[in-house]
């Protein structure tokens, strides 16, 4: 659920050597993700990965980012700890990394999706706002006639 | 006792908006390592389930299992699934003590008989109960009489699961593991010395959520035992490359090389170290430098030396286990002891092989 990249040791020398070990991992979850692309465009079925329980080295990690790139929207969601949400440079791929309050990572997933479902506001979050804005305007009303 | 709040409504009571149950939800499938396409049914069982009683006994332990689990689970998601569970007996987290702990002990059993939790952390002797009481209550008795009314019993740690250190060589107590006392319940053991935090906690969800978890055969979570730490350990492309340590300060253990030698017990070691791994993710022992020592396998303290590597067992296991090689793999073990002579530093601290060895373990 976190970063692959080796330590144990010191020396900017080695940290590079092992930033290229790869598990050899990333080249089937992206096979994985043009399928589920695929399944995206012709039934509209969404799909998740857990990246967390996937051995991937740092090497892989390069391969991962080499191939899908940076694409166009990068949210922050600021709730029990961030979330970043962002679009990879494959349109519809999207990254979507929890951490805690912290900072220490919760969870990694890859998301095949026209929107993630964290990014939208929840209906039950609606209806809290709808009350807490009728009460504050209601307070407003209450200060205009005091 | 008062009906507690679900889940969702200490969220909202703590401001955590709906979408943050989502994360929650989401984190939570991957602690469990249950498939993300679960997260709905995640969130419906925690927004309908009743929150299961639980009651932790703690016996001949040493309190690194309740360490690891309350250190870890400070900022937010472990917290909140102890909230989501009704911690009923606890008695190194709870304030009451004495006579007081064990009312609450037998008022949770009252309430709750047939659907609690009982959680045990730490062996129980029976060679003489008088080793370890609470209360004036023998662990072998407390044990017993709290079984009777669970639903099931979690195992945690590898005392509870399998004897762990009090049941190493010469065993003085007599301790053994809860499966030798108990055969009438549902028993899941989640071993380690301790085990991970989040392993803990995702059992404890994975029950509060979907039930008993499937089990391998030691009684264990295949969604955290299935494989190996060698199976999923980011050293394992030197592995493959025949790259290892030779010792634990020469090029290769420098490098970041395969431990195999140097004693990793992780080909033989099934736990999720090398995915989830520990303090928050940071790091394993493998990453720090150390070879895995097998904790989470049965009489891992008797397995013949932490520093040995597994294709020359210890002691006397390494002497029949000679005698019974052939004359091939007698030449191939001259190979080695060639191989060992040109290895004099590595060779003085600890015993090592090398491919020959190796060959011969495949």
């Amino acid at each position: 659920m976190q970063s692959n990249r080796p330590t144990g040791g010191s020396g900017t020398a080695r940290d590079e050597v092992l930033s290229f070990v790869a598990t050899g991992n990333a080249d089937p979850i992206l096979r994985e993700i043009l399928h589920a692309l695929a399944g995206l465009l012709e039934t509209g079925a969404e799909a998740t990965i857990d990246l967390g329980a996937i051995p991937f080295a740092a090497g892989d990690e390069r391969v991962f980012d080499a191939v899908l790139g940076k694409g166009e929207v990068h949210a922050v969601i600021d709730v029990m700890g961030k979330s970043h949400v962002t679009e990879t440079g494959i349109p519809g791929v999207w990254r979507v990394d929890h951490f805690d309050e912290k900072g220490e990572t919760t969870a990694r997933f890859i998301e095949v999706t026209f929107m993630p479902q964290i990014l939208k506001t929840q209906r039950e979050d609606a209806a809290l706002g709808y009350e807490t804005l009728k009460a504050r305007l209601g307070e407003r009303e209450g200060e205009r006639k005091n | 006792m008062a009906q507690k709040p679900m889940l969702p409504e200490l969220m909202q009571a703590h401001g955590i908006s709906r979408r943050g149950f989502l994360k929650y939800c989401a984190s939570l499938a991957s602690v469990m390592a249950v498939s993300p396409a679960l997260v709905p049914k995640i969130a419906h069982a925690l927004e309908n389930a009743p929150r299961p009683s639980v009651i932790w006994l703690s016996f001949q332990e040493c309190t690194g299992c309740t360490e690891a689990l309350t250190r870890s689970h400070a900022p937010t998601i472990e917290d909140l699934i102890f909230n989501a569970v009704s911690l009923d007996y606890h008695h190194t987290l709870q304030a009451a003590s004495g006579h007081a702990a064990e009312l609450a002990r037998e008022q949770a059993m009252e309430e709750h008989y047939g659907k609690y939790l009982v959680v045990v952390d730490g062996s129980i002797p029976i060679g003489d109960e008088a080793y370890s009481c609470i209360a004036g209550i023998s662990n072998l008795q407390m044990l017993k009489e709290t079984a009777a009314g669970a639903a099931a019993i979690v195992s945690m740690g590898t005392c509870a699961a399998y004897g762990g250190v009090g049941h190493a060589d010469p065993n003085p107590t007599g301790a053994v593991a809860v499966t030798e006392i108990i055969k009438d319940k549902p028993i899941i053991n989640v071993p380690g010395c301790p085990p991970i935090p989040v392993v803990m906690t995702g059992v404890l969800a994975h029950f509060l959520t979907f039930g008993i978890p499937e089990l391998d055969a030691l009684g264990r979570p295949t969604a955290f035992y299935g494989e190996t730490i060698h199976d999923r350990c980011y050293r394992r492309p030197f592995y493959d490359k025949g790259m290892f340590a030779e010792s634990f300060d020469d090029e290769g253990a420098r490098a970041g090389w395969c431990l195999y030698k140097l004693g990793c017990k992780g080909p033989t070691t099934r736990s999720a170290c090398a995915t989830v791994k520990w303090n928050g993710g940071v790091s394993f022992p493998i990453e720090a430098g150390h070879p895995c020592l097998g904790c989470t396998e049965p009489d891992f303290w008797d397995n013949g030396g932490f520093y040995k590597p597994l294709s020359v067992p210890a002691g006397d296991f390494r002497k029949i286990g000679l005698a019974a090689l052939g004359a091939g793999a007698v030449a191939g073990a001259a190979g080695a002891v060639i191989s060992r002579a040109g290895k004099a530093r590595a060779a003085a601290a600890h015993e090592t092989v090398d491919a020959h060895d190796l060959e011969k373990k495949s």
